[in-house]
């Protein structure tokens, strides 16, 4: 019975490994997509300069973020949304508002799309 | 390749550890079930060493997770023996009194070439020999032979009985003193190394020494052993 034990162990480690995994990819999709929203937002109100220090912030958070995601997320994935986020910020002028919606459309699509991956069953 | 290296030692070492947890019998003959996990838990742990994009958690979840399963599965089938009939389905008789049972052979897809074959793996080569076979639930064959078939025995002849000796354990391998055998067999280290200095050779130099409970020993000393000696 004493690997009945280490089996209530493994299941309880893997509960805590599909949590915390949960709980990492949907918190990080959604603070990306909230900031992104207020990027916009931003531009919107022509704070460019807001805009712009928005994204350098969003992209400090998501390179923080990125090795731990890499734990549960192909790295193809995760390196197109890098390449995504970190090319916002040459739109963040007033000459490129509609190219910067654009972008903001196709990152967020992105994220929804690995969120989507990591939590869909079929 | 440092990374693949390194992934594919990660592999190793964590696919060894979740072996040893679901025992020793999945080294053997494997039960439905067992044998599922193995083929799934080999499959799992190639694709996070051929694939380098693809995280190590994608291996190593399911396959803790079947480990788990496994280990619950067995627990449960030990404890209640329907489970068990369930997950591993049960023994059934094809030969009983010299008679193949050949509605049970077509039920179980079982030709007769199978049948021979697993009788001949066991040193049978006329069915009319065995007195009931079973097909276990892991596919292998447990054959009783008719009583006059089998091979006599000292009580069959009646001869004196023998003083039960242990089996021959191996008390010295490679150098080193094997103690729990030795105490089995009634002896100790020091009687080990005494005998060894009787026969004029060292610890480090014997390959192997078997022995019982009587006094005799048999002794393979290393050849070229000098300088070659490994700590146990």
């Amino acid at each position: 019975m004493k690997r009945m034990r280490s089996a209530v162990w493994i299941l309880l480690i893997l509960f805590g490994v599909v949590c915390y995994s949960a709980w990492m990819v949907r918190d990080t999709t959604h603070t990306l997509l909230a900031q992104m929203e207020q990027v916009e937002n931003l531009c919107q109100a022509g704070e460019y300069d807001n805009a712009a220090g928005q994204l350098a912030q969003m992209n400090a958070y998501y390179e923080k973020r990125e090795h731990l995601l890499a734990l549960f997320i192909k790295r193809d994935y995760l390196s197109s949304i890098a390449v995504s986020l970190g090319g916002l910020s040459a739109y963040a002028t007033p000459d490129n508002r509609q190219d910067l919606s654009s972008e903001i459309g196709k990152a967020k699509a992105q994220l929804l799309t690995v969120e989507h991956l990591f939590f869909s069953l079929l | 390749m440092l990374v693949s290296i390194l992934r594919t030692l990660i592999i190793y070492l964590l696919i060894i550890v979740a072996m040893r947890l679901m025992g020793k019998r999945q080294l053997g003959e494997l039960q439905p079930s067992e044998l599922v996990s193995t083929i799934l838990i080999s499959n799992l742990a190639s694709i996070s060493i051929e694939s380098q994009e693809i995280p190590l958690s994608a291996s190593l979840v399911p396959v803790f997770l079947i480990v788990a399963l496994e280990l619950v599965i067995s627990g449960i089938c030990f404890k209640w023996p329907k489970a068990a009939r369930l997950f591993s389905g049960s023994p059934v008789a094809v030969i009983r009194d010299g008679q193949i049972d050949q509605q049970t052979l077509q039920a179980l897809r079982f030709s007769m070439a199978d049948l021979l074959e697993a009788l001949r793996g066991k040193d049978v080569f006329d069915p009319g020999e065995v007195s009931y076979a079973l097909i276990e639930t892991n596919g292998s064959i447990s054959v009783c032979k008719f009583a006059q078939k089998e091979t006599v025995t000292r009580e069959d002849l009646e001869l004196p009985q023998g003083r039960d000796k242990r089996p021959l354990v191996p008390f010295v391998i490679d150098g080193c003193l094997l103690p729990e055998n030795l105490e089995w067999c009634g002896k100790s280290a020091a009687w080990a190394q005494e005998w060894l200095a009787r026969q004029g050779c060292k610890l480090p130099d014997v390959l192997l020494l078997l022995g019982d409970d009587s006094e005799d020993c048999k002794l393979f000393q290393k050849e070229n052993s000098p300088g070659k000696h490994r700590s146990c």
